[in-house]
């Protein structure tokens, strides 16, 4: 080959090398494209303003667990960390005296907890825990120590937990071993199976194998009192043949909403969200050990459980209804008329104190959000929710539930309000209610302002210049007194609020003013 | 030339250009990540960009998307969604806060500010400061709690502009944080936090000692025995003073320990002193000391030459007896 062509051939390769560096490396797959704000703390991170996700999408995502999980998970992680106090905060590269150094801070941090508590403080239990996890990555056998030996305290169940999750379950157990937890063994095994019955009971077998009899029948319960349903294969392979291990399977899998119901528009719907499939778990877990021994009790428990359910159901609904309904439902299981009048009136005693002012709260508080976000008119949800309390309640419970409506109502509006109880002849009412809104401690200032005013304009809260003249029949501020504290509070909105006023009012704030 | 080594050529200047181009590749994604490491050092938690989190839309999602969420969510039955004002907050606090005052009452409202506060803390304080009105319809002391508490975290991050925070809120609503601001917070932090404060007007005087009492009940802590009969020492106001040293006695009786109380008192000028002696006098008369406490502080007055000060106390007992 001529060396001319030679350099021609190496020249051609090395410009296509250039090219393809040039362009294909721009159009080529991009870095992951993670803009700066995303990597900066939260502060630091300023708002987007432009969409990167659909609202289905994100709707979807809260609804899907495995991606709840994963941003709950983020968020405790960033809570561990966030936790810290300055002086121990992890730094990016550490030499091994700053390493040393920030131990000791740890465990001087942990000492100064446990002096507080000594000294009858409350302790930052948050605090003692995140310096535990911490510590545990830093140094587990120094912080096993120090667990090991330390005095309990009552509510120090945390730190424990704290304890078990850093490290995997056989690696906690071989830490106990070398003697460095012998005070508070007890106490780390219970948090370790807890935290074993939680998340990863197939480690089980192995940490059972490293503890004696007596220790795995102490303590093995504790993880039985977190065993999931969706764990079932696991959890009845330990438990193959022990009859009251079953049982606990059993409580813990088959628990339907009992009497805890409640009224979701016109469906009876269990209360807790917890309960909402609980016949489907229950099922499942019925399914799984279907031709075991397990099956009879587990079946049992499904009977039990689904007799109480109705129970409660039926409970629920009756509540509404004439109480002879309930009457006959004990009467039907055998109760005489006395005993079962009794227990109907007690049943329905206890469901009413519960709070009937929460009566179909959620779809209220629904129409409420509603009118606040201006998609429904507050005049037309509140006059639903007084229509509705007058037909469907017995009239008893009518006042105290709507006095609970109007005041709800008042803070979202309360000239509204005001005109929804004029035109439907509830004046007296309102007004009982907007009083005690205002003289309630807790009510913000300018909800109180925005109530007096409505009072105000419909000529119900007016003063006398004569002081001794009280006015005790509405026990509403005086208004020189209250525009006072207003006008200390937020100079602009009073100053404003005070130009509202009616001219007679007004002038009388200006005068004591002045 | 040949065609076998015409194709030789081609596929070789082929390769080298793909080469060329995974090359380019390769050497721009070590520069963006080592670009972005600087931000992860100050860090409070290091979000893991991986693909893996990237690919889950909570994690993704920007201030608008988590707004039109809300927006939806609030008009469905459950209404919003703790978890999703959490995430929420992590990106756009502000836009956070003003999405909570659309809300009526409802007992949920403070799971919303229990969890800003318990997972956001300092870095949604100054957004619940500035938006704190619009939660009008949320009960006034759950507010003043849950906001004390953010400025509290925020504290032992910055004093200075926590101090500033705090200072712009109105009277009503610092007098009753003060407890929750300085709750747990050191000697150094407490100074730091009142050289924020915008100083107080001479007649503010439930403030102040809504205030003092806050900064007592923070130095009082085990180990801080000193810091609060330092802080009373030092103390150049009457009302922090009257406060401190009230505090200060129930801590000496309360540990049987009065020399540092009286060492205190001993550096003070002679104003403060007799302010002092009037507190005490007060106290052991008012307050049921029992007979050794009264001895003790008897033998801590003659040892810093206080002779009279148990005086009037000693004449009514007498009358009494």
């Amino acid at each position: 080959m001529k060396p001319s062509l030679l350099v021609i051939l190496v020249g051609s390769h090395l410009s296509a090398l250039g090219a393809g560096w040039w362009c294909l490396g721009k159009r080529g797959p991009a870095p992951i494209n993670i803009p700066a704000s995303a990597l900066a703390t939260k502060s630091e991170r300023s708002p987007r303003l432009e969409r990167r996700v659909s609202t289905a999408d994100l709707l979807a995502a809260y609804r899907d667990p495995k991606l709840r999980d994963e941003a709950a998970k983020r968020r405790f992680a960033e809570l561990s960390q966030g936790e810290l106090p300055r002086d121990v905060a992890p730094s990016a590269a550490k030499s091994s005296e700053q390493r040393a150094a920030e131990i000791a801070d740890i465990a001087a941090a942990l000492q100064k907890e446990v002096e507080t508590l000594d000294a009858g403080k409350r302790s930052d239990y948050k605090l003692a825990k995140a310096l535990i996890v911490r510590w545990m990555k830093e140094d587990p056998a120094a912080c096993a120590a120090w667990l090991g030996q330390v005095k309990m305290r009552v509510a120090w169940h945390d730190l424990w937990a704290a304890f078990a999750e850093t490290l995997a379950p056989t690696e906690l157990i071989k830490l106990m071993d070398h003697g460095w937890l012998q005070r508070n063994r007890e106490m780390a095994l219970r948090a370790s199976m807890q935290h074993m019955g939680k998340t990863s009971p197939a480690d089980l077998p192995a940490a059972l194998a490293l503890l004696d009899a007596k220790a795995v029948n102490s303590y093995l319960d504790e993880a039985y009192l977190y065993a999931r349903v969706e764990d079932a294969v696991v959890w009845l392979q330990l438990a193959s043949g022990d009859i009251r291990r079953l049982q606990l399977l059993g409580n813990r899998w088959i628990s339907g909403p009992g009497l805890d119901w409640k009224w979701e528009g016109d469906q009876l719907v269990p209360s807790n969200p917890w309960d909402q499939n609980w016949l489907e778990k229950a099922e499942a877990a019925l399914a799984a050990v279907t031709g075991t021994p397990a099956e009879e009790i587990f079946r049992k428990k499904l009977e039990y459980q689904l007799r109480e359910s109705e129970k409660g159901r039926e409970l629920a609904r009756v509540a509404l209804e004439p109480a002879d309904a309930l009457v006959d439902l004990y009467l039907q299981r055998g109760e005489d008329e006395a005993e079962a009048r009794r227990k109907a009136s007690a049943d329905i005693w206890e469901k009413y104190r519960d709070g009937l002012s929460d009566w179909q709260r959620e779809s209220w508080e629904q129409d409420l959000r509603l009118s606040l976000a201006g998609q429904r008119e507050l005049e037309d949800v509140l006059i639903g929710r007084l229509d509705s309390i007058g037909t469907e309640l017995p009239e008893v419970l009518q006042e105290v539930t709507r006095g609970s409506a109007w005041r709800d109502a008042m803070l979202v509006d309360s000239v509204v309000t005001l005109e929804v109880a004029r035109q439907t002849g509830r004046m007296e009412e309102v007004v009982k209610s907007a009083t005690a809104l205002v003289r309630q401690v807790d009510t913000s200032l300018s909800a109180q302002a925005d109530i007096l005013l409505a009072l105000a304009a419909q000529g119900l809260w007016e003063q006398t210049s004569d002081p001794s003249e009280s006015d005790n029949r509405s026990m509403l501020p005086k208004v020189a007194f209250f525009a006072a504290g207003y006008l200390r509070d937020d100079p602009e909105a009073a100053r404003l609020w005070i130009s509202r006023l009616p001219s007679s009012l007004s002038q009388f704030v200006k005068e004591v003013a002045r | 030339m040949k065609a076998g080594t015409l194709c030789l050529l081609l596929v070789s200047h082929v390769g080298l250009l793909l080469a060329g181009g995974w090359l380019a590749g390769e050497s721009r994604k070590e520069p963006a990540r080592v670009a972005s490491a600087p931000a992860l050092v100050v860090l409070k938690a290091p979000v893991r960009a991986t693909e893996e989190t990237l690919g889950n839309p909570i994690l993704r999602a920007t201030a608008a998307d988590f707004r039109a969420v809300w927006d939806e969510s609030i008009a469905s039955p459950q209404g919003g969604s703790e978890e999703l004002f959490n995430d929420w907050c992590a990106v756009d606090p502000d836009g956070a806060f003003q999405a909570l005052g659309r809300l009526p009452a409802s007992k949920s409202n403070e799971d919303y500010l229990r969890a800003a506060r318990m997972y956001h803390g300092a870095d949604v304080a100054p957004a619940f400061v500035k938006h704190w009105r619009k939660l009008q319809r949320m009960p006034e002391d759950m507010v003043r709690f849950h906001l004390a508490g953010c400025v509290n975290e925020l504290a032992k991050k910055d004093p200075e502009t926590a101090g500033a925070l705090f200072g712009s809120l109105p009277p009503r609503m610092r007098e009753g944080g003060y407890v929750c601001l300085f709750s747990r917070q050191d000697s150094a932090t407490i100074e730091q936090l009142l050289k924020g404060m915008p100083s107080l007007p001479p007649d503010a005087t439930e403030e102040k000692q809504a205030l003092w009492k806050g900064v007592a009940e923070a130095l009082d802590t085990a180990g801080a025995q000193r810091g609060l009969w330092e802080w009373m020492a030092e103390a150049d106001d009457t009302v922090a003073r009257r406060v401190l040293v009230t505090e200060g006695m129930k801590k000496a009786g309360r540990n049987e320990d009065w020399a540092g109380f009286f060492d205190a008192v001993e550096r003070m000028d002679a104003t403060a002193r007799a302010e002092v002696r009037d507190l005490v006098r007060q106290a052991t008369s008012a307050t049921d000391y029992r007979p050794e406490a009264l001895s003790a502080i008897s033998a801590e007055c003659q040892r810093h030459g206080f002779d009279d000060w148990l005086e009037g106390h000693g004449a009514k007992k007498q009358l009494k007896e």
